[in-house]
């Protein structure tokens, strides 16, 4: 592999069969074809190696979720808690290394109780910690070859020194490092994916690969999932089903819910609803040797008692029926409309996401209005967008409406109600709090033509307020 | 067409409404009403403002017309005609809105004559009794109780907040011998209050003949026509006349602003967040009679009704006179004599038989100016508590300051400690009859001790008859910026930036040179509403608070002037 390093053509890694040739990587191109005149040469393409990388980190999820990648080559598990699947630390490590023979890649597995131990034995083949040599204290060459010409040659060497000294002479960061290594301290890794909250998972002797048998395993995961979440008193908001392809290439799907739930049923029907609306059919190649269900996203949900006579909750239906229709369609593409605070006919509605959290949400919210018995209804059932524009005959000033024309049909008014006058909201505008400098006001008056229609209309501006306002139709009652 | 406005509420409606009353009384005058009433609410607190604002407006329209002249170029004088026109042709009238705690819609009243007055007051002093400081829980059955001479007018609405009461009442026990209610006795059978105007009327119509309205207004709300149409069938059915009022919140349009801010401020949220707690329209200003005919076109005589009613009320502020508390004079003495009597003895005491020339002609002027002002009541109150407090063992430390220790009168009744005779006093300085005022008498008590004091006063005078006085606190330059700017939206440390350009608390404002020092752009739109709206807000009652130290006593029940809290 070549790349341009330091403006020359260099060799960025060689295969073992190059290494038994005499080749080294930051080898000059030149250098390495006058050696080997037949030399195989390939761009060394970064980015390609970090998806290999996470694709191979992805596999590696199946023996725990927390995975680091350490580029360019190499990969941390955190397998606290996660052996006792395959038995011990030592089966799971021979299982890993199987599975990346069968992939064609070799690879160096080395254990620790600390990320930095685990790494430093990996990367210089050494069994015991205290046959590391002392490069893995990453202190820079000067540092390294002074420890050399002290005669400390591994990190073995340097264990059983006192501290002191070695600090005073080579720094705090050297001693740091070596704690580390001698698993006396313990930093965390930072894994690529947030840990769920909850993780259940079933392992198959045999990979599976029919529909019905996912789908059961799912279910009864499901199950697991929610007597957990029962326990915490939690209900998820979105859960994540990984499927593990026997040959490594892991399939993921999520679904989200707008209030937290942990009814297996519901969950169940909304998964069939995502793998109903996948792209592409989920292809289980050889089989599925592990199936884990996640729940990355939890919120607290009480214990609610279930009543004598069951009666439909209204709202968890509601919510229940969104979830579904977002998951089929889109969490975008389903809205709700809210009433809001607003004096404004145009503003008294809100559109919002179905799914969004409306607890939280900012707007000063209002109920419905209600109409009032006996009376006709203050607001059209139609409202238009855009309210359009009319001619009217009125009095002046200020009088009500005689009749209008709107798309070219002539109107007669018999009966009216009204002014409604609303004024504007000054606030929205910087200068609307001086006189003369807001909107205009309008009068909404509610009109009855010859035919018995009603029209919404209003005149945009009093007549103190501009010198000749226009009148527009905002909605019909119909 | 003439036209009162009867159910102004001003500022002194804590932020309630958004003008003082002496603009309501303005408008007024300009807009041509026959009268125009303040009704506060649970308080009469406004009324004095808008009382001298009147007395004062023929004053200000002469000054702004000779300076009109002036700039015109033309001879600074008036002809009789033009002062005649700076008289104003508008009657005041004093009333409150009474606003009840157990869902009886409010009531604004009006008092007709002076007795109507002491009863408004004993009411409202009632419902302050009963709450915590500033607030007021008024009760249907207080109103049962304190009808005479009351004329009233029943709104169709309640506006009552949640209020506090006292945890244990304050010992208020003065009870007069029972007054015989003219009410007929099935009013007692009912125990639960009015939940509507309807039940309001039902009650009261019996009983308060002639002297009850029901107030109604349109604003615009897209259902005026149905809803006087209901008003007027249901009243007629009660004998009620409907009363016709813009129910204004505020004296000109363009303070629908202002009362959007002070209602956030008043339930403590933002103007984004208000939402329906706002006014849908800026239609509640003092409108004038041609507009009010207009929009009452389907209901005129509700319109006329407003100047029947003025006419109904003799009562005016004038009437209200300060009356001295007898004590401190003995009997068969008149307060003159006595306080010669007082002071001829201290000087000869002093001064031995022969008084020098100087002390004798002090005496003289002062007690003859004295007596023709009819001040003798303020020394001898005065001398009574000094006295007291001197005559206790171990005596209380008391001394008199400021400029009454330029009177020889005080000295010898040993109120101050100035000699006449060794330093020369200008009792002008004191009193003087260019100051219509009554002289201001300070006096310090030892501190630790003025609780004694206060005890005294209340045993000589009673608990009916002696008060401290409360004043109001107005709203700062600082502390307008910061609600006004919480109002807005804004944030803690944009406000709290403006506040400290403010130069200490009682300047007139932030300055635009100390804006531009603070860091802010006096251009920036959302700068300068912060700044308007703040201005308007300056100088708006807040709340209540209590006098440091000064009292009031009087001869009759205190309680029939102003209202106790």
């Amino acid at each position: 592999m070549v790349e341009k390093q330091r403006g020359a053509m260099r060799l960025a890694a060689c295969d073992p069969a190059a290494h038994a040739l005499g080749l080294t990587a930051g080898m000059a191109l030149a250098d390495a074809r006058a050696r080997v005149p037949d030399l195989a040469v390939f761009d060394h393409d970064p980015v390609a190696d970090l998806n290999l990388l996470g694709w191979l980190a992805d596999g590696c999820e199946r023996y725990t979720p927390a995975c680091m990648l350490v580029p360019p080559q190499g990969l941390l598990l955190d397998i606290t808690g996660c052996e006792h699947v395959f038995g011990d630390a030592a089966r799971l490590a021979k299982d890993l290394h199987a599975r990346f023979s069968r992939h064609g890649l070799s690879c160096r597995i080395a254990l620790g109780r600390t990320p930095d131990s685990a790494q430093a034995k990996a990367k210089y083949a050494a069994r015991a910690i205290s046959d590391v040599p002392v490069e893995a204290l990453d202190g820079g060459d000067k540092v390294h070859k002074a420890l050399r010409r002290a005669g400390l040659r591994s990190i073995g060497d340097l264990a059983v020194r006192p501290r002191k000294p070695l600090a005073a002479r080579f720094g705090k960061a050297v001693v740091v490092r070596l704690a580390r290594l001698l698993e006396e301290e313990d930093p965390r890794i930072t894994p690529r994916r947030s840990l769920p909250i909850i993780h259940v998972a079933q392992n198959f002797a045999e990979p599976i690969s029919r529909t019905n048998d996912v789908l059961a395993t799912i279910e009864m995961l499901a199950g697991n999932a929610a007597l957990q979440l029962q326990e915490r008193g939690q209900g998820g908001r979105r859960f994540e089903i990984c499927l593990f392809r026997s040959d490594g290439h892991v399939a993921r799907l999520a679904v989200d819910t707008g209030t937290p739930t942990r009814d297996a049923a519901l969950l169940m029907r909304l998964i069939r609803e995502r793998i109903d609306a996948l792209s592409d059919p989920l292809d289980p190649g050889f089989g599925y040797d592990l199936i884990r269900l996640e729940v990355p996203i939890a919120e607290v949900l009480a214990n609610v008692q279930v009543g004598l006579e069951t009666k439909i909750d209204t709202d968890a239906a509601a919510a229940a029926l969104i979830d579904r229709l977002s998951v089929r369609l889109g969490a975008e593409r389903v809205r709700q409309f809210h009433a809001r605070q607003s004096h404004i006919p145009e503003r008294a509605a809100l559109e919002r996401v179905a799914q969004s959290d409306v607890a939280k949400a900012d707007w000063p919210k209002a109920d419905w209005p209600k109409p009032v018995p006996g009376e006709p209804a203050m607001r059209p059932f139609r409202l238009f967008e855009t309210p359009q524009p009319i001619e009217v005959t009125a009095g002046f000033p200020e009088g009500e409406p005689r009749s209008f024309r709107w798309r070219r049909h002539v109107h007669r008014v018999t009966r009216v109600e009204g002014p409604e006058r609303i004024s504007p909201e000054w606030w929205r505008h910087p200068r609307g709090y001086a006189p003369g400098n807001g909107s205009l006001t309008r009068d909404y008056y509610r009109v009855e033509d010859n035919e018995g229609r009603r029209f919404w209309l209003f005149r945009r501006g009093l007549y103190d307020e501009i010198e000749r306002p226009l009148w527009y139709l905002h909605g019909i009652f119909a | 067409m003439s036209y009162a406005e009867l159910a102004c509420t001003s500022s002194y409606s804590f932020l309630r409404g958004a003008s003082p009353p002496s603009d309501y009384v303005a408008e007024g005058i300009r807009r041509g009403l026959t009268a125009i009433g303040i009704a506060d609410r649970n308080t009469v607190s406004g009324v004095v403002r808008a009382w001298k604002a009147l007395g004062d407006a023929p004053d200000e329209a002469r000054s702004a017309l000779l300076a009109a002249k002036r700039d015109a170029g033309e001879p600074e004088q008036l002809t009789e005609a033009e002062k005649a026109a700076c008289e104003p042709n508008i009657r005041f009238l004093a009333g409150s809105r009474l606003v009840f705690s157990d869902g009886t819609p409010d009531i604004i009243a009006y008092p007709a004559t002076r007795q109507g007055w002491g009863n408004l007051t004993r009411l409202l002093t009632v419902g302050n009794m009963r709450a915590t400081k500033g607030s007021c829980i008024l009760k249907f059955d207080d109103l049962r109780d304190h009808l005479d001479d009351l004329l009233l007018i029943v709104m169709p609405y309640a506006t009552a907040d949640a209020e506090e009461a006292h945890k244990s009442p304050p010992l208020y026990a003065f009870k007069e011998t029972a007054k015989p209610i003219a009410a007929p006795s099935h009013l007692k059978l009912v125990s639960t209050a009015p939940q509507d105007w309807e039940s309001v009327l039902r009650r009261l119509a019996p009983v308060h003949v002639g002297k009850l309205w029901l107030g109604v207004s349109t604003h615009h709300r897209g259902k005026d026509k149905r809803q006087l149409a209901r008003y007027r069938q249901v009243a007629n059915a009660f004998d009620v006349p409907l009363l016709a009022t813009n129910d204004p919140l505020y004296a000109t349009r363009d303070q629908r602003p202002l009362h959007d801010i002070i209602t956030c401020i008043r339930m403590g949220t933002t103007i984004q967040k208000a939402g329906f707690a706002l006014e849908a329209n800026a239609e509640r200003y003092i409108k004038s009679a041609d507009d009010m005919a207009h929009l009452f076109h389907a209901c005129p005589e509700a319109v006329a009704e407003t100047e029947r009613f003025a006419a109904h009320i003799h009562f005016d502020l004038e009437q209200l006179k300060y009356e001295y508390p007898h004590e401190p004079v003995p009997g068969g003495w008149t307060p003159d004599d006595w306080l010669a009597h007082l002071v001829w003895t201290a000087a000869h005491e002093r001064y031995g038989a022969e008084l020098p020339e100087k002390i004798r002609k002090s005496i003289e002027t002062e007690l003859a100016f004295i007596r023709t002002e009819k001040f003798a009541y303020y020394f001898l109150t005065v001398h009574d508590l000094v006295k007291f407090a001197r005559d206790q063992k171990p005596p209380i430390l008391c001394q008199g300051r400021g400029s009454a220790a330029n009177s020889t009168v005080c000295f010898l009744l040993g109120v101050t400690s100035v000699d006449p005779l060794t330093n020369t006093l200008l009792f002008s300085r004191f009193i003087s009859s260019d100051r219509k005022e009554p002289p201001d008498i300070d006096v310090d008590f030892e501190h630790e001790r003025r609780e004694e004091v206060m005890q005294y006063i209340y045993r000589r005078y009673g608990r009916h008859r002696a008060a401290i006085a409360a004043t109001i606190i107005h709203y700062r330059p600082r502390s307008a910026v910061r609600e006004v700017g919480k109002a807005l939206g804004l944030t803690e440390d944009i406000t709290t930036r403006m506040v400290s350009t403010v130069w200490g608390s009682f300047g007139s404002g932030p300055d635009e040179r100390r804006l531009v020092e603070a860091g802010f752009d006096p251009d920036n739109p959302e700068i300068a509403r912060l700044k308007a709206l703040s201005e308007q807000l300056i100088k708006f009652p807040r709340h209540l608070s209590q006098h440091v130290g000064g009292f009031i006593l009087t001869e009759n029940r205190l309680d029939e002037r102003p209202q106790f809290h």
